[in-house]
């Protein structure tokens, strides 16, 4: 989710983070295909041939084989997280605050793995690590 | 014949990605340091099981598919419930697994599923067939575990020191396994491009992966 705001902003939008959690189109180019797929393939619905036809067909082959790669990759990694329990990054907890309460994010059942209480000043590393730590 | 070979189903899948699955299939029928390379195979098929019948509720899963001849009841159950119903786990679910298991073996159990479950959830909303799960590898179990590990607050201890997102020592226990997961996640998402937020050479750019991702993370109720 920071990820997706941070992104956005680097190169000069503003994304709507209600996208993430299935409403509007994110303020996204082809956001809500992109949503359409990833929700029809994540639940594995009987919407997602059409939902295959429509993203393909909004932005091509290409990028389509790259937003299922995308939902494959976060299916893994969604269960790493849950199934080790690993709690957020330092200083995320803080600089999360104000969008975990907006979108609800509090009410999900991992955050059971991390102290919510503290944290709030929003403080914490500005820039992004690296996934090896180096 | 070639595994993963994407072009027969008229996808033209990036190779990195392909050698990505390869790679981690053969990791699987390997043996690793807890489990046999048979035992591995058969929790990549119930992992594989559990997740078709994800929208199915327990009660109906369970007269299925519960029976596996080369795992402990806890495992099956373990693997099942993070295939297809990951939100519901806790602590005190954990817990109990790892008294059981061992933390090491927890670990490897957890890094064969998410395996897995990436490589079939890519098929599966690539809309191509599930490969065929590989064979397993003679060997046995080594019964490695690694040094330089603490609590971090995680349900086992991680590798400490170090500078990355948690998620990136998450399988530190399991340190070959993890390397086949991160071999996917590299391919399939970001590796040494993960700290540009501009992807300007990429079919699509970084916010439209990242609302995927975030998508996919909600739908699961993933806080992290």
């Amino acid at each position: 989710m920071a990820l997706l705001r941070v992104s956005s902003n680097a190169i000069g939008e503003e994304v709507d983070l209600t996208g993430a959690i299935g409403q509007g189109d994110g303020a996204i180019p082809h956001g809500a295909a992109l949503i359409r797929f990833s929700e029809a393939a994540t639940r594995g619905s009987d919407d997602l041939p059409e939902a295959r036809n429509a993203l393909q067909e909004a932005i091509g082959l290409d990028a389509f084989v790259a937003a299922a790669a995308t939902v494959g990759i976060f299916n893994g990694l969604v269960r790493t997280a849950d199934s080790i329990g690993i709690p957020i990054d330092g200083g995320m907890v803080g600089r999360s605050a104000e969008f975990r309460s907006e979108l609800g994010l509090n009410e999900f059942s991992g955050s059971r793995n991390t102290d919510l209480s503290g944290g709030s000043s929003g403080e914490g590393p500005e820039g992004i690590p690296s996934l090896f730590g180096d | 014949m070639t595994i993963f070979d994407y072009s027969l189903h008229g996808h033209e899948v990036p190779e990195v990605i392909a050698q990505a699955h390869r790679a981690a299939w053969a990791r699987i029928a390997g043996p690793g340091s807890w489990w046999t390379g048979s035992q591995r195979v058969e929790v990549a098929r119930v992992a594989r099981e559990a997740r078709l019948q994800r929208n199915d509720p327990p009660w109906l899963r369970d007269g299925i598919s519960a029976a596996s001849e080369c795992l402990p009841e806890r495992v099956v159950d373990m693997v099942r419930r993070i295939a297809a119903d990951v939100h519901s786990i806790d602590q005190a679910w954990a817990g109990v697994c790892i008294e059981e298991l061992g933390d090491a073996a927890y670990v490897e159990i957890c890094a064969v599923t998410v395996c897995i479950t990436a490589i079939d959830a890519f098929a599966e909303a690539l809309g191509v067939p599930l490969e065929e799960l590989p064979q397993a590898l003679p060997g046995e179990p080594d019964g490695s575990r690694p040094e330089g590990t603490a609590d971090v607050g995680a349900f086992v201890p991680l590798m400490e020191p170090f500078a990355g997102p948690n998620v990136g020592r998450a399988l530190s226990l399991a340190p070959a396994d993890n390397a086949a997961f991160f071999g996917l996640v590299g391919s399939m998402y970001a590796m040494a491009d993960f700290q540009e937020l501009v992807w300007s050479d990429r079919p699509l750019n970084r916010p439209q992966v990242e609302l995927v991702a975030a998508r996919v993370s909600a739908i699961n109720e993933c806080f992290y």
